[in-house]
């Protein structure tokens, strides 16, 4: 009798096996897992390998000193980045309109005249149609006595913008109510003297008269021409309780179209070079027509093209190879939109620009993990060796999941890279890395919810979210309430929070928590689902996926709460049988490789 | 335009010995901008976490302010007394001060509140 351990050195996990070998008996004691030390297949590893092998141990009850092998996977270094190029954009030049959602504006109604400083308002402009400009240096109380003033004197003052929160305290004090919109943040941006014309809804409604071109071009008599002109305006104004359009003689909204350079495939047989900005479709299409492909790059300057130089660059360094002899083998391209700060804008408006997600993937066929086997074995005093491929032993250890049978792949989501593997009936087995996983998810949250923070987006994929809907009580993303005893933080207050470990993390961004649940799990089905299917896809032996009978979802992506939910759902469309693993009936997903490696020990 | 008579609303009770007219205007500003109602009644009382309790309990809104001696605050009528929501001192920024106002109004509306301790009263 002896003892053996398997372990799997992973990006992001150290996990081991510690097992009981009798003859050609092999029975699983116990298992180890910690964060993997340096990046994976480099000496750092070393230090997480010794904590994985002691938690194994202590669970166990057994004393190192009865070790007498250790089994380390052989693995192909798969690493993975992602980038973002926004491919349109929108400008206003001159300032010639403000659209935002101040929560209080004040009146309503429609208002069009001249733009004036409060200040510079006198009786000269009496009979004058004018709207006021309230900077933030007038309080609210001087604002309403001058406008009552003037507006007895006989100026007509239709409208007012308000560089603070004060348009409801303004309007409360006038003696003629007018439309006035409020919390104007560049404010000094506004162009002065020229005709201007300012909308406020009711409460519960939209405007009506800016966000209609026709409506713009009746309060400011334009031709059919100027017009034209004026569409992206109106088009930029819908859905908004308050607007101000101004009329400048150059000002204009543009929206363009941003050169995001283009991508080249370079396949064993056909070479295709793709514009970035036609699209995702057009570059997912040229990588199935050049499969398999030999090397993927994109142009200098551009965000693809500069992310797929650092991906070559970082397996460069790991593998103490030259740059130019790492090939980029897989793409995954998506579409999204992403909110964009208007250039130009004086109310920080945002506008909704079409953007393209990329994930590159690279492999490099060698690692020194005998490098690796070595510097332990002198640490250990034990005999360490390089066990199977690591697909293999993956296998060999899903197929330790309840319920399950060959022909079987395995689908592991990681963080960097999806990574598949197919057993046939007869044994034979296959695999495949593509590009686009865990990260890949997280950029998209982060850049669709316009976030610009990778940790709080990573919460975002990983965690449920909740409403907080009054001091004592929240409303979970499924509907169902929940009530606390203490109060809950005020910071939480009305907010849509991250129900993370036990913990509320509130939100700073103003959208429904229906958005932000739909942008988390289109990101999982545009990364994990769609990537599955190519997976299977590539390892069926047949090219269909309805070949495989079970597909077993390992790796840190399986533990998601709901994309294992998402894949099993698409797959069962195929008959395929699809769920999370369950090592050794324990495990969960974890741990596959790690049991392959020690189930696959033979004496000798 | 104060709705002193009205009945629903804010109840906001303030020590006799304060002017209320001055500086601490700022939080009745800060109410009347967010469109809510609030009733002024003066006391005789000088804490203003008593005040605050009370008045919260006694609004048809469940939201009081009690503006003492020496401190303002906040509550929602199921607060413990010495849990206010907000409490600041008088001499605070006015921007603070206009926040209590706007905070008790959104605590109606359920919108979030301004921390003025994050965002410095914006």
């Amino acid at each position: 009798m002896k003892l053996i351990v398997g372990i799997d050195i992973g990006n992001a996990t150290t996990e081991s096996t510690l097992a009981e070998v009798n003859g050609r008996d092999i029975n699983v004691l116990s298992s180890g897992i910690v964060k993997t030390t340096g990046i994976k297949g480099t000496k750092e590893n070393v230090k997480g390998v010794f904590a994985s092998l002691q938690k194994a141990f202590q669970s166990a009850g057994r004393d190192m000193s009865e070790l007498s092998m250790v089994r380390i996977n052989e693995a192909a270094p798969v690493i993975g980045d992602v980038a973002m190029e926004t491919i349109t954009e929108t400008i206003i030049t001159e300032s010639t309109m403000i659209g935002h959602n101040p929560t209080t504006p004040g009146g309503a109604g429609i208002g069009v005249g001249i733009s004036v400083l409060i200040e510079n308002i006198d009786e000269r402009l009496s009979g004058e149609d004018i709207i006021a400009l309230i900077s933030k240096d007038t309080d609210f109380q001087n604002a309403a006595k001058k406008i009552n003033e003037m507006t007895a004197r006989g100026v007509n003052i239709k409208g007012a913008v308000v560089q603070k929160d004060d348009a409801v305290l303004i309007n409360n004090r006038l003696n003629k109510k007018i439309p006035i919109v409020d919390e104007v943040l560049y404010f000094e941006k506004i162009p002065i003297n020229m005709l201007t014309a300012l909308e406020v809804a009711e409460k519960g409604k939209v405007i009506s008269m800016l966000s209609n071109p026709y409506g713009i071009a009746t309060l400011f008599k334009l031709n059919s021409e100027e017009t034209k002109m004026i569409v992206p305006i109106s088009r930029a104004l819908i859905g908004n309780r308050s607007a101000v359009v101004i009329k400048t003689p150059k000002g204009d909204v543009k929206s363009r179209i941003i050169p995001a350079g283009k991508i080249h495939i370079a396949g064993m047989s056909k070479n295709r070079e793709i514009e970035v900005d036609k699209g995702a479709e057009p570059i997912m299409e040229a990588l199935e027509i050049c499969f398999p492909v030999n090397d993927i790059w994109g142009e200098t300057g551009t965000n693809a093209g500069g992310m797929l130089e650092k991906v070559r660059i970082v397996m460069a360094q790991l593998t103490d190879q030259d740059p130019k002899d790492i090939k980029i083998q897989d793409l995954l391209a998506v579409n999204t939109f992403v909110p964009k700060k208007v250039k130009g804008g004086i109310a920080e408006e945002f506008s909704m620009e079409n953007a393209i997600g990329l994930a590159a993937m690279v492999k490099a066929d060698r690692l020194q993990m005998e490098r690796i086997a070595l510097d332990l074995q002198e640490k250990l005093g034990k005999n360490v060796v390089v066990g199977g491929v690591e697909a293999e032993m993956a296998i060999i250890g899903a197929l330790t999941t309840p319920g399950t049978n060959k022909p079987l792949a395995i689908i592991d989501m990681g963080a960097g890279s999806t990574d598949a593997s197919v057993i046939t009936r007869e044994g034979r087995i296959s695999s495949c890395h593509l590009a686009g996983a865990g990260n890949m998810v997280t950029m998209l949250i982060d850049k669709e919810l316009g976030l610009e923070n990778f940790d709080l987006a990573e919460d975002i994929k990983k965690y449920p979210l909740a409403k907080v809907e009054s001091l004592f009580h929240i409303r979970h993303e499924d509907g169902s309430v929940e009530f606390f005893e203490e109060t809950l933080d005020p910071r939480t207050f009305a907010r849509v929070v991250i129900l993370k470990e036990g913990k509320m993390i509130p939100l700073d961004i103003d959208e429904p928590i229906e958005k932000i649940k739909r942008v988390r799990r289109d990101a999982k089905e545009k990364v994990f689902v769609v990537n599955a299917i190519r997976a299977l896809k590539k390892v069926s032996p047949s090219g269909n996926i309805r070949d495989i009978d079970h597909v077993v979802l390992v790796g840190g992506s399986a533990l998601d709460f709901e994309v294992p939910q998402m894949v099993t759902d698409k797959l069962s469309y195929y008959g395929v049988v699809a769920g999370r693993g369950n090592i050794r009936g324990i495990e969960g997903p974890r741990n596959a490789v790690a049991t392959g490696l020690a189930l696959s020990y033979e004496e000798g | 335009m104060r709705r002193e008579k009205e009945e629903i609303g804010i109840n906001i009770f303030y020590s006799s010995k304060i002017d209320i007219s001055g500086k601490l205007s700022n939080i009745l500003w800060g109410i009347e901008e967010e469109e809510i109602p609030y009733i002024l009644i003066q006391s005789e009382d000088i804490d203003a976490k008593k005040m605050g309790s009370i008045a919260s309990k006694s609004s048809k809104l469940g939201v009081g302010i009690g503006i003492g001696e020496k401190e303002v605050t906040l509550y929602q009528e199921k607060l413990e007394m010495d849990k206010p929501l907000f409490r600041y001192d008088l001499d605070s920024d006015e921007s603070i001060l206009r926040a209590v106002g706007v905070n008790g109004a959104r605590l109606i509306k359920g919108n979030p509140f301004i921390i003025p301790e994050m965002t410095g009263g914006k």
